[in-house]
């Protein structure tokens, strides 16, 4: 009955991994590092529209093998862009929206905190843990989504993550498809024929992957409930 | 107020209603840029190319200083490709009229002949790939800025030709910018009724500040601000705008949050200090308030956002200051997203978003031909 796990593309995330070559800003005109740039930002656009898993603001992004560690994806929900990242084997999201001025926050370039005790003895901190903003370079936490910029009134909005087995999630979406509407085969006979009391056996098709799931609605719900963090003072 | 500044692309304006008075385009390549530079000048191009600079003191935010998502996925360099500066700027934003300032260096090279040549060249490049094609850009006359004659003599080859808009000069020449070697650049441009505009950058061989030079690109990229206050101090006391009254000027990316308190500096010193600078005959403010114009990028974000509010009071700027986003650059000001969160005086927005611009760059801002 599902034979695939909704919203489930397998496209090619990106990896920074492979992007050593635009490490050093200091060489200007090199087309080298806008072609590896433009490569990155053709693989960070957002490819996928994901689709509702469940009744509860839930959606799939992927199997775990489309971000592995180190790489991120970012996805359509319901017109809003969201950002899923694998830091890792730890998934984060956060929206793909810079509080600050708007910008395309996710394509922006992942990053650690650089924290320097003494002048000359510079430390990166929180490898990966950090996302910078392409435009203006703000940087958010993407464990809480706080901007360390302006920390005191500014956070882009982060959302739960969590991996699921296929299993798991196709009886989440079969019950949610029954308590929304309850199969009945009598709506599906073709028009003057009668029903036989023969019935052919079905089987449950579970797959067996593991799936990374974005949640929506439980984050929805909290953030509603909790004073609204707004960008202006 | 974003939601009044975006407007479906088929509508052709008669009048613009969102002037981005800094935008950047470059060569796609070097074959490109041969295309223009007159024949003449290729071995000398090929063999020395550009010198005095390579970009930048300093390694920038990012490379080129350009937006991370602003390299064009078929490739060059950000700015190199118009139909991603459609998708990316114009389109985006609905930006009826946008001003660009190439930044290829033709200011700044040590050649008089070569210097004259590329900026010839670019003048050229601008309509061929830019204004042509896309009639939503404008361009910008760049001269051989410290070639006085040079620099009056291609202002005056193409100062009718109503694609250009303004003559455009670098913040950080050879000398201060009141001096009489920059005098026939002005002079030309008061003929041909054209605005002299002043982009950030530049490399005349100065330090960056008055007191050397610092370490690092925040140093730099604050600085920069000196280099405005100190060619403003230039071109009001020697008497720039006192010999040249219709002269307009305009300063790109170089702040406003100074100008109040320059100014008060400038009108006291005046009060005392007249008898050496006798050619003045008006209050340094004076000129300021009726020739100059500032562009916003980037915009000044004072902590607390009412603050803004008085800065424009203080400096009389509600008038003079011209939306600008620096595109494709990393401190990119996004229209409608920009400006402080805080009540803004009655029509600031119409004012800021074109009115000004176009009191400074006239009927050249409107349109010229259609797409």
């Amino acid at each position: 009955m599902a034979e695939s796990i909704p919203g489930a593309a397998p496209e090619q995330a990106h990896n920074p991994a492979n992007e050593q070559a635009i490490a050093d800003p200091s060489g200007y005109g090199d087309p080298t590092i806008g072609a590896a740039l433009a490569r990155k930002l053709a693989e960070s656009r957002v490819d996928t529209r994901v689709q509702q898993v469940g009744v509860d603001g839930r959606y799939v992004v992927g199997s775990v093998d489309d971000i592995p560690p180190g790489a991120h994806k970012i996805i359509d929900v319901d017109g809003r862009e969201i950002g899923v990242f694998n830091v890792n084997g730890e998934y984060f999201a956060v929206l793909n929206r810079c509080p600050h001025q708007g910008g395309p926050l996710c394509s922006g370039r992942q990053t650690g905190f650089l924290v320097a005790p003494t002048p000359g003895d510079y430390q990166l901190t929180r490898p990966g843990e950090v996302i910078r903003c392409p435009w203006h370079g703000w940087e958010f936490d993407l464990r809480t989504g706080q901007s360390w910029c302006e920390p005191a009134r500014v956070r882009v909005r982060r959302y739960d993550v969590s991996v699921e087995s296929g299993e798991a999630l196709t009886i989440q979406a079969e019950s949610a498809a029954e308590a929304a509407s309850a199969p009945d085969a009598d709506a599906f006979a073709p028009p003057g024929l009668v029903k036989e009391p023969y019935k052919a056996e079905t089987f449950r098709v579970a797959v067996e992957q593991r799936y990374v799931v974005v949640d929506v609605g439980a984050q929805r719900a909290r953030s509603d409930a909790a004073p609204r963090l707004a960008t202006e003072g | 107020m974003t939601a009044t500044l975006r407007r479906p692309q088929s509508e052709q304006p008669v009048k613009p209603t969102l002037i981005d008075g800094d935008i950047h385009t470059t060569f796609a390549s070097e074959k490109e840029l041969l295309k223009y530079l007159p024949k003449a000048w290729h071995r000398h191009h090929e063999m020395l190319g550009r010198w005095s600079f390579t970009g930048t003191n300093y390694p920038k935010e990012s490379p080129n200083a350009a937006r991370v998502d602003s390299w064009p996925p078929g490739g060059g360099s950000p700015g190199s490709s118009l139909p991603f500066l459609r998708e990316q700027l114009l389109d985006e934003w609905g930006i009826d009229i946008a001003v660009n300032n190439p930044l290829f260096h033709s200011a700044v090279q040590r050649h008089p002949g070569y210097t004259a040549a590329l900026a010839r060249a670019i003048n050229e490049w601008q309509i061929g790939e830019w204004t042509d094609p896309e009639p939503r850009v404008r361009a910008s006359i760049c001269v051989p800025q410290e070639e006085g004659d040079l620099a009056a003599a291609e202002i005056d080859r193409l100062g009718e030709d109503p694609n250009y808009v303004q003559v455009l000069l670098v913040i950080r020449g050879s000398e201060p910018l009141g001096r009489r070697r920059y005098w026939p650049i002005y002079e030309a441009a008061v003929r041909h009724n054209l605005p002299v505009s002043i982009h950030f950058g530049g490399q005349g061989g100065n330090p960056l500040t008055g007191t050397g030079w610092p370490s690092y690109y925040i140093e730099d990229h604050t600085g920069m601000a000196q280099s405005f206050q100190s060619q403003l101090t230039s071109l009001v006391f020697e008497g720039v705008f006192e010999r040249f009254p219709t002269l307009r000027m305009c300063l790109i990316e170089g702040g406003f949050g100074w100008l109040p308190s320059l100014l008060w500096r400038m009108d006291a010193a005046y009060k005392r200090l007249h008898e050496e600078v006798p050619h003045l005959k008006r209050l340094p403010s004076q000129y300021v308030r009726d020739q100059v114009w500032l562009t916003t990028q980037p915009m000044e974000e004072p902590a607390k956002p009412e603050q803004f509010g008085q800065l424009l009071r203080h400096g009389n700027l509600a008038d003079r200051l011209i939306f600008a986003t620096d595109y494709p650059h990393w401190d990119f000001d996004a229209p409608g997203q920009a400006l402080p969160k805080t009540r803004l005086p009655d029509g600031f927005e119409e004012s800021l978003f074109y009115q000004n611009a176009l009191d400074l760059y006239g009927p050249r801002l409107l349109p010229v031909k259609k797409v």
